[in-house]
């Protein structure tokens, strides 16, 4: 008897250190950019601290715990042949007063900084301060929308380093949630509402993203991305996004891809060669195009838009037009589907079954797009 | 005393008042009044708690293989980086579905499978109070999953999440009939609940033996009674959304469209609302199953057994405080978060409370490691890792960088698998030799324990570190170089082992099932449910309605204390004669529920495909329902039950008349 209860023992002091060394094992796990451990951000920071507070607290607690039920696994195991039954102790007032009012106490402790925390991180900067970014989801990308300038970007955010940015939070068709783990926790992006959320980055870098509320077929393929630039740098990405398109002469292969681009131009704009009014899909919009080329990553924020020396990743750019579905999946081509509030059934880019010559064109015309 | 008993008085004169015969031989409608004859047919009109507890049982184990199953496959598509193993649309589906299926039907069925047979014998009661009812709950449970399932077949199975947030799950978004199956499957399985929750309520509320008094009542009742309210005011808050929707889907109404208004957070309310009190359905049945087990197999009683049940009601109460932790990201204001946030913080302190008593019952006992034991240790180690993680999410700004990650899914897991599951399969082990007359093999239930704890532990351990470092949950697949890689293959792993712990657990059932009768009471065990006079127990389960006297009365019996105050056991008791079943009174079986609850997926499907077919399917009902009417809970040409060495109904003098 004793042998078969010692093992488990022995297994289980086994089980809980690997346990342990696993945790300390992530502590240090290199290299990932959604981590939620790596702040980069005051407001991510502060998160961070909490844990601090919070882990080593439930850490102890989990120690103590387990550590009871081994030394009651061992020490009052049956030993064999003795079959006198132990003292029958139904319970004690005054012990359960105390492991009562103890987690209570130690829940005291844990909630008086987390609730200071969710006060400060919920407070908006003064009016003015900080630069505002009208965030908005649609299945399934993010387009960003910079208020007063007319500037609309799509699947990469650019903000400057060290300055509070406030992100009005919003969707088009279904719930979103709009998380960069580096700079501030998530938010969700629910149609009808908007939602805000202050983020901010120490220095420039990217920062990665990701949708993390279901939203349909391509969900785990919404990503979001933030660009950081340098005060300067910023200013600079500010006035060169606000310049106009300027119209190519119609015998070069950028005016032929301007002809084929009417195929596109239901949902896509192009700023001062055409407007899309209410675009033709249940999602509302399509990324706007007249900056295109000042982008690293395009659909949905999954492939890299440019090699390293700056120009355009023509073969992956070639895919993506003969045929979206081959890069992230689209629901775009669903006869099934009823039409959605703008009276069509689309959703995600469609196969517009282009020609390999109008492809070619397309690809002249969108490097164009600086 | 019980209900029942009081009932054979009034057998003949309800036939007699009304005149009519209103069933029997020559009675009315298409079927002639079952009874019951060993064979399938007694199985499909049974109206005992323990052959329906055994059939939810059946059932939710194979749900569970079912959505193991799904499990695995999400595994295997996760195991590295960029699989195409499955498309985008097939895992969004698949993990829906593993989500429905594990919560409601396998894990509320299990609770309700171990509620439905065990409850009744733990209060000396002959059946519970509707016995018809609780076969109509069980139908309805099946009825509703296969419906569910169904949609695999017939266009594509739901792929909106098991929390099926709206919008997505409108029509726009979600144009197959998934959502329709999944929105009406659940309300279909909802009828079980809250059929069974009525039931069982004033089954433990009027059924008890003499001197059972609430507070001498087993703990596990006390978790049933305390899960049975929570399901008679959670399963109608869902039902409430699954119309909504169905209404928005099925005939084009508003209540979820935000371009006439609607506001989506309608659904994530009321589903929350339901949904943090369901967590605290699918768990207690498991507390209350360790709180017999680790009492039995410690020797020792239930240390602060007021303590134990009280937190559990409390628990009851607080689970309707804390439904917006589900949303801290939602957008809620901050006054909203922190009420919510300590709210939830403070949940830990009534589970907490529990954790340290059973700890304090094993301190100081004389541990027996059989199986049960095994499994109850294991839920009160995993369970407390689950419960840890979940204070981390009550801490609302880390909650909003954990939410939607992989952290909330090991979270989850340690609280339902190393909790719930973990509680399960120690009731399965424990009660085996009252369910069927032997224990569950000792070799094959200590690879199914070890097995499923290490794989348990692989697969979501490394869950804990994927989320922290930011893996998203409800991802078809993952990129390469986000340093997830090495953890999910271990999950993988892990899931794997997870499984075939399973398969042992399954490969024992069927090993053990010529293994020798075990004596009625293996364990030394405490509650009344052992003191029935055969293993599995006959159809009226106590031959004599014991008196109950104290908590533990059945330990008390074979225990008294001498002049040392020693615990010495007393000799066996004399047999007491055999029992006249004349005085015993049983219901009848009928086909009535079976006919009722399976008219309901026709009714269902209409909705979907044709109104024709909701015809039929209400036809159906309505007469099902009509039979049932009139029908008399007592047959009267078998007023006995059917019980299977009843004298024939002539041959009896009328008793107690």
């Amino acid at each position: 008897m004793s042998r078969t209860t010692r093992k488990p023992v022995h297994r289980l002091a086994l089980l809980s250190l690997a346990g342990l060394s696993a945790i300390v094992l992530s502590s240090c796990a290199s290299n990932a950019p959604l981590d939620t451990l790596k702040p980069a951000s005051s407001r991510a920071r502060e998160i961070r601290t909490l844990n601090r507070i919070v882990y080593p607290i439930a850490g102890i607690v989990m120690v103590l715990v387990g550590a009871a039920v081994l030394y009651c696994v061992y020490k009052f195991r049956a030993k064999d042949g003795d079959e006198e039954l132990p003292e029958q102790i139904h319970g004690n007032f005054r012990l359960e007063i105390g492991w009562t009012i103890l987690p209570a106490l130690i829940l005291v402790a844990i909630a008086v900084p987390s609730v200071s925390a969710i006060w400060k991180i919920s407070k908006l900067p003064a009016k003015g301060t900080a630069l505002e970014v009208n965030v908005i989801g649609q299945q399934w990308w993010w387009s960003y929308e910079y208020p007063g300038t007319g500037i609309i970007t799509a699947n990469e955010m650019v903000i400057p380093a060290g300055k509070d940015v406030v992100l009005h939070i919003q969707s088009r068709d279904v719930i979103h949630s709009f998380s960069v783990p580096q700079l501030s926790g998530k938010k969700d992006a629910v149609p009808g509402r908007i939602h805000d959320l202050v983020i901010s980055a120490d220095n420039p870098g990217y920062y990665q993203g990701q949708c993390t509320e279901f939203c349909g077929l391509s969900h785990s393929y919404m990503r979001a991305s933030v660009r950081v630039l340098s005060p300067a740098d910023f200013d600079a990405w500010l006035a060169a996004q606000k310049l106009e398109y300027t119209k190519p002469a119609d015998d070069t292969a950028e005016g032929r891809g301007l002809v084929a681009f009417g195929k596109c131009s239901g949902c896509h704009q192009i700023n001062g060669f055409n407007k899309v009014a209410v675009a033709d899909q249940i999602s509302g919009a399509a990324p706007n195009l007249t900056h295109l080329m000042s982008r690293d990553l395009f659909a949905g924020g999954n492939y890299q838009l440019k090699n390293p020396d700056g120009t355009m990743n023509e073969n992956l750019v070639k895919k993506w037009l003969r045929n979206p579905d081959s890069l992230m999946p689209m629901a775009a081509n669903n006869a099934k589907a009823p039409a959605g509030p703008n009276g069509s059934n689309k959703r995600g880019m469609p196969n517009l079954n282009l020609t390999e010559q109008e492809i070619s064109d397309l690809v002249a015309l969108l490097k164009t797009l600086k | 005393m019980t209900m029942l008993e009081k009932r054979p008085a009034n057998v003949p004169a309800l036939t007699t008042t009304t005149g009519v015969a209103v069933a029997g031989k020559d009675g009315l409608g298409v079927f002639s009044r079952p009874v019951d004859r060993p064979g399938w047919r007694s199985w499909i009109t049974t109206v005992d708690h323990k052959k329906i507890g055994l059939m939810y049982g059946m059932v939710a184990i194979f749900f569970l293989c079912v959505g193991g199953i799904e499990a695995l496959l999400i595994r295997y598509q996760l195991a590295q980086p960029e699989q195409k193993f499955l498309t985008a649309d097939q895992y969004n589906r698949i993990f829906t579905m593993h989500g429905t299926t594990m919560v409601f039907l396998v894990v509320i069925p299990l609770g309700a499978a171990f509620a439905n047979y065990f409850m009744p014998l733990q209060i000396g009661a002959r059946d519970v109070a509707f016995p018809r009812l609780n076969a109509f709950g069980f139908w309805c449970f099946l009825a509703g999953g296969l419906f569910l399932y169904s949609s695999f077949f017939l266009g594509g199975g739901p792929d909106g999440g098991w929390y099926a947030y709206s919008p997505n799950t409108n029509v726009v978004f979600s144009p197959g009939h998934g959502m329709d199956f999944w929105a009406l499957g659940l309300q279909i399985v909802g009828i079980a609940s809250l059929t069974g929750a009525i039931n069982l309520i004033v089954t433990v509320l009027n059924m008890r033996a003499p001197g059972m008094k609430l507070m001498k009542m087993p703990v596990f009742t006390w978790m049933t009674l305390v899960v049975q309210f929570l399901l008679l005011f959670a399963i109608p808050v869902i039902t409430v959304a699954l119309f909504l929707l169905m209404f928005d889907r099925t005939f084009h109404a508003n209540f979820f469209n935000v371009s006439k208004g609607a506001d989506p957070l309608l659904w994530e309310n009321l589903f929350w609302l339901f949904g943090h009190p369901e967590v605290y359905i699918l768990i207690l049945p498991a507390f209350g199953i360790v709180s017999e087990t680790l009492p039995v197999f410690s020797k020792k009683p239930l240390f602060g057994y007021p303590f134990v049940v009280v937190s559990g009601v409390a628990i009851g109460f607080m689970g309707w405080g804390v439904w917006a932790h589900h949303m801290f990201t939602s957008g809620a204001g901050p006054v909203t978060v922190t009420a919510f946030s300590i709210s939830t913080m403070f949940i830990a302190v009534p589970t907490g409370v529990k954790i340290i008593n059973w700890i304090a019952t094993m301190w100081g006992g004389k541990i027996k490691f059989d199986v049960p034991m095994k499994f109850s240790v294991s839920l009160v180690s995993m369970f407390t890792i689950g419960g840890l993680s979940g204070v981390t999410h009550s801490v609302a700004p880390a909650d909003s960088q954990q939410t939607d990650t992989y952290y909330i899914v090991a979270h989850f897991h340690y609280v339902l698998f190393g909790g719930a599951m973990m509680g399960f399969f120690a009731g399965f082990y424990y009660w085996w030799p009252k369910m069927f007359g032997h224990k569950l093999g000792d070799k094959l239930g200590n690879w199914n324990f070890w097995t499923m704890l290490v794989g348990f532990n692989l697969t979501f351990g490394p869950m804990h570190i994927l989320g922290l470092q930011g893996m998203p949950r409800r991802q078809s697949s993952y990129y390469k170089n986000q340093g997830w890689d090495f953890w999910n293959m271990v999950s993988s792993i892990g899931s794997s082992i997870l499984g075939i712990g399973i398969l042992f657990f399954l490969i024992n059932v069927w090993v053990s099932r010529k293994n020798p009768k075990c004596g009625l009471d293996p364990w030394d065990a405490r509650t009344l449910e052992w003191m029935t006079p055969s293993s599995p127990p006959p159809a009226h389960n106590f031959d004599y309605i014991p008196e109950v006297t104290q908590l533990d009365e059945f330990f008390y019996r074979k225990y008294a204390t001498d002049e040392n105050h020693k615990l010495v056991r007393l000799p066996d008791p004399a047999p007491l004669p055999p029992v006249d079943l004349r005085t015993i009174h049983m219901p009848s079986p009928s086909y009535w529920p079976i006919v009722v609850a399976f008219s309901l997926p026709f009714v269902a499907a209409g909705l979907i495909y044709s109104f024709w077919i909701s015809g039929l399917g209400g036809l159906m009902l309505l007469t099902g329902l009509f039979g049932w009417g009139i029908e008399p809970s007592v047959d009267p040409d078998n007023p006995y039950g059917g019980l299977p060495d009843a004298p024939a109904a002539d041959a009896l003098e009328p008793a107690n008349v």
